[in-house]
């Protein structure tokens, strides 16, 4: 009787257990939420484009102020780890001018490689920062860069966009009512082709360990993510 | 086991071919020999289809390099292969044993000069032909043998992207790798953080873009179209998506992109495409 009471409590204790696993990684979002352009309207003024939609995105120095990642009221993991936001997994309309605004909330230093200190890709070769527009910026002023790659050997349209991002001065205070300050907002425009999924990440180095690559730069969904074209 | 003498064949008194080859010895021989020639067609078949089957377009001298190479030591490599193969097979199946006893030993051959003198002989030709083959196919590689101005380019691996500049063409800069036809081109390597590996699988080129070294490898692409360009060292979180294109214009065209990035075409670029 022992013997059987004791083997329908262990097996009742691994249950409970293994539920009690399940349901905690269940209930961890790990997956960003997909963040859908706004189509604003119909245009015709350019060959092969047939809507305009906007995507607004910003970059902050933590990750504490992204929601999806909060947990039972927690910040969820690396909240000190610099992220972009809302999310990472964004999609946008086939063949359509998108217009990209972002909101950057953190600081520069010098990014290594001066090429992506210059705007690629973008309608007209430029971007808008805080109104004024411009082809780039100083390498040793950019925060982040904002960089959809193109995938070739995947068969679908070609998609290579790269902005650089003007950091907040390092002694900026938080702005009335922000844990932040005042961001630079940047905006620029590009064009999708036909349905596809390219990668895009931060061509800034901004993250932990060896060279700034460990931590936010070599983990999903914090300075990287997906660009769903459909 | 040991003996407690050697057998040492006697050349004099070898019975005539005909009759060897009727001995249960000399059947076993002639189908060993049979098996092995089977297997030298067999594998020459494979090496020659194999590379055309599997290797990339031939988009430069290199590739076109490399790929005779491949097929010269494929060639060279089928009767040895074969023969291996063929004396491995017949040694496991009629001199296996399933007994529980191991049978005794057979009599060491030795003193055979005839048998020691041709395989010290072709082994070292067979290896002498593939190192010299091998130096001379790699110096060619590595070195320029047109007359023509190379167009030098500056390439930068980066976690995660690939980027291009053209040094005598006004600093012309871009995510995409473009080339003249025919005209050859020294690729300047290096990277900017980890070890990354600069790949173009249809011009045979790879070498590795190290921080802080510059490594250097050129080649002459000899088709137009566009091929890949890809990392082909294990970088970080988006090493799969390191590549880009490689696209081969010709020397007309090559200058009207340089101009349409800003450039300024370098004289050679110029001479090139006046000549074009």
């Amino acid at each position: 009787m022992n013997s059987t009471v004791g083997a329908i409590s262990t097996v009742a204790l691994g249950a409970v257990t293994l539920g009690a696993v399940a349901l905690v990684l269940h209930s961890a979002p790990t997956t960003p939420p997909t963040l859908v352009a706004t189509v604003t309207g119909a245009t015709s003024t350019t060959p092969g484009v047939t809507k305009t939609a906007t995507l607004d995105l910003s970059t902050y120095p933590d990750s504490g102020a992204i929601t999806w990642r909060r947990t039972n009221g927690g910040v969820g993991p690396h909240p000190d780890w610099v992220s972009y936001g809302p999310s990472t997994v964004l999609q946008v309309p086939a063949h359509t001018l998108v217009t990209v605004t972002i909101k950057q909330y953190d600081t520069a230093e010098t990014i290594p490689n001066p090429f992506l200190a210059a705007v690629h890709g973008t309608v007209g070769g430029t971007e808008t920062i805080d109104g004024k527009v411009v082809p780039g910026i100083e390498p040793d002023q950019v925060g982040h860069t904002f960089t959809i790659h193109n995938y070739p050997s995947v068969k679908q349209d070609p998609l290579f966009v790269s902005v650089p991002l003007p950091g907040v001065p390092d002694d900026a205070e938080p702005a009335d009512g922000s844990d932040y300050p005042t961001p630079h907002v940047v905006t620029f425009q590009f064009v999708t082709g036909s349905a596809g999924t390219y990668a895009w990440n931060c061509e800034f180095p901004c993250g932990e360990n060896y060279a700034g690559f460990g931590g936010p730069m070599s983990s999903y969904g914090y300075m990287d993510g997906t660009l769903k074209v459909v | 086991m040991t003996h407690d003498t050697d057998v040492v064949p006697e050349e004099s008194a070898r019975p005539p071919l005909q009759e060897r080859l009727r001995s249960p010895g000399g059947k076993l021989a002639a189908r060993v020999g049979l098996v092995v020639l089977i297997l030298t067609v067999a594998l020459l078949a494979f090496g020659i289809w194999w590379p055309n089957a599997t290797l990339p377009t031939n988009a430069s001298d290199t590739q076109e390099a490399v790929r005779m190479t491949l097929l010269v030591f494929s060639i060279a490599a089928a009767p040895v292969m074969a023969l291996v193969w063929g004396i491995s097979y017949f040694s496991l199946r009629h001199w296996s044993h399933s007994g529980d006893a191991p049978p005794e030993d057979g009599p060491p051959i030795r003193g055979n000069n005839r048998v020691v003198g041709s395989w010290l002989i072709v082994s070292s030709v067979l290896t002498a032909f593939l190192l010299v083959w091998g130096l001379s196919e790699l110096t060619a590689t590595t070195t320029i043998s047109s007359s023509a101005t190379p167009e030098i380019i500056k390439v930068t691996g980066q976690q995660w992207l690939w980027s291009f500049s053209y040094p005598e063409d006004g600093g012309v800069s871009s995510p995409d790798l473009v080339l003249p036809l025919d005209r050859p081109v020294v690729f300047q390597v290096t990277s900017t953080d980890v070890i990354h590996s600069f790949w173009l699988p249809e011009m045979g080129i790879k070498i590795d873009a190290n921080p802080a070294v510059t490594t250097s490898v050129s080649t002459t692409p000899n088709l137009l179209g566009i091929f890949n360009v890809r990392c082909a060292e294990l970088c970080g979180l988006n090493h799969s998506y390191m590549e880009t294109t490689a696209t081969v214009m010709s020397a007309d065209d090559f200058k009207g992109w340089i101009q349409s990035h800003g450039g300024t075409p370098g004289q050679h670029v110029a001479e090139e495409a006046s000549n074009g």
